[in-house]
């Protein structure tokens, strides 16, 4: 194999972790059941995320830096995935409290990462970090409450989410470093990134599958 | 360049490491989880098998005290009631009308008293097992006007005496239902033995309900006891207007 042919593979898993997100969408959209809290929440998410991807696939064509992008990402990923988590924790308030205190801090840390530190044609470092934490805390608590709960709604999801940003955390902290190193490194880098993508997407639809017809409003707790 | 490449080894191993751990926190928490459902589906089984335990025990103390009162009521009154009559028949010579209307009255009250005693308890089960006491329920019936059709096909081997008295039970209630609520005019009851078990099928012409909206009374909650009792399953079928059919299987060597 070539080193062109690898780069090219490596690019291919980037270009099919941009459009994953379609297939649970599409599932999502024409399953018929009634919508909840958690079925509106995946499908925002799902949007949001096709759409910054679109987005960033098409400025990146018109050689415009889209880097900017991740700084968008950052600060709307946080409450999406927090509202899913709330949907999960619904009946319990002090959940559903840290839940919002935490997003809300998160939320302006990314911000203030934004407007004072780093730059919005750079990747946003501190913020993307500080949300890729959040959400493990978020994870955490999911399995910490898990074994209790007496359905496995969000289980892959949860699962998923953990297992991408835990592995991401070090691409998030390195990212404009990485910049610098060799092609190869930063191929294979970001290819692990598109295939945790893809894995976290495809939880998303195992997920949808598993939910029974009469459950139209899954809850943790 | 030598950097580098150490700082991408740090890098990537560094990578690997936080996604094998994420990974063996997702197995550890499947594992708890597995742990939990594992502990719960234990308490609930225990919970389940002391409630059979309380049920077993409520029925058989039941049944205890009433073939104790059916037999009191045969073996004590009922001698009582024909002594009594038997010294009156003695006592009067002359025709006195206030004596002849006392052993009126008593012949009535050693009549209710031998009714009481079979509804009480179907003493003659022991004796004559599950068919003899059935034939006589119906008979019963049939003399209130309910044309009741019969078949009996078991084995020749006897019943245990809780399943016996079970069956009795619950076709005593599903009669009882039929002739004051249903106002059925015909009345099928088969009992066979099939396939290791006693299988009951009862049906009625009555007026029906639609059980998916009728509470269930005192009456199916007997029936319901008396089944888990028995370990045995079954199924009813009713609907406005289209009678009313019960289908039950009670095993004959339960598994406890």
């Amino acid at each position: 194999m070539t080193a062109e042919t690898f780069y090219s593979l490596l690019s291919r898993i980037g270009d099919v972790a941009s459009y994953a997100g379609l297939a649970p969408l599409l599932f999502l959209l024409f399953r018929r059941d009634r919508t909840s809290p958690y079925k509106i929440t995946l499908l925002v998410i799902l949007m949001a995320s096709i759409l910054c991807d679109a987005l960033s696939i098409y400025l990146s064509r018109m050689s415009v830096n889209n880097l900017f992008m991740t700084h968008i990402w950052a600060f709307i990923e946080l409450p999406l995935w927090a509202s899913f988590f709330i949907a999960l924790f619904r009946k319990s308030a002090l959940i559903k409290r840290v839940l919002i205190t935490a997003t809300v801090t998160g939320m302006l840390f990314t911000l203030a990462d934004t407007v004072f530190f780093e730059s919005i044609l750079t990747f946003n470092t501190y913020g993307r970090t500080a949300v890729a934490v959040i959400i493990i805390c978020f994870c955490l608590l999911y399995f910490f409450c898990y074994p209790e709960s007496d359905n496995n709604y969000g289980f892959w999801i949860a699962a998923a989410l953990l297992v991408y940003n835990g592995s991401n955390v070090l691409l998030f902290i390195f990212s404009n470093n990485l910049l610098k190193q060799q092609a190869l490194v930063n191929h294979v880098i970001w290819a692990f990134h598109s295939l945790l993508l893809i894995g976290l997407y495809t939880a998303i639809l195992a997920d949808g599958l598993s939910w029974k017809k009469k459950q139209t409003s899954p809850q943790l707790m | 360049m030598e950097q580098d490449i150490s700082i991408n080894l740090l890098f990537f191993s560094g990578t690997a490491i936080l996604f094998l751990f994420t990974i063996f926190i997702i197995l550890m928490v499947t594992k708890q989880k597995q742990r939990h459902l594992r502990i719960k589906m234990n308490a609930e089984q225990a919970e389940k098998q002391h409630r059979e335990n309380l049920l077993y025990s409520v029925i058989q103390a039941t049944e205890t005290e009433r073939e104790r009162i059916a037999r009191d009521l045969h073996d004590e009154m009922g001698s009582i009631l024909s002594l009594t009559s038997l010294k009156l028949k003695s006592l009067h010579t002359t025709k006195d009308n206030s004596v002849e209307e006392v052993l009126h009255l008593l012949s009535e009250a050693q009549r209710n008293a031998r009714e009481l005693s079979n509804q009480t308890y179907p003493t003659p089960l022991h004796l004559f097992g599950l068919e003899h006491v059935l034939n006589i329920m119906i008979e019963r019936a049939v003399a209130v006007g309910a044309p009741i059709h019969f078949s009996y096909e078991t084995g020749t081997g006897k019943l245990s005496k809780e399943l016996s008295l079970s069956v009795y039970r619950i076709v005593q209630e599903l009669l009882s239902n039929s002739l004051k609520y249903a106002r059925a005019s015909s009345i099928n009851i088969l009992i066979k033995e099939q396939n290791g078990a006693i299988a009951l099928d009862y049906t009625d012409n009555g007026v029906g309900t639609d059980l998916n909206f009728s509470t269930p009374g005192f009456g199916f909650n007997n029936i319901r006891s008396r089944m888990l009792f028995v370990h045995g399953t079954f199924e009813m079928a009713s609907s406005a207007g289209k009678g009313f059919s019960f289908r039950a299987s009670i095993p004959l060597n339960p598994e406890i």
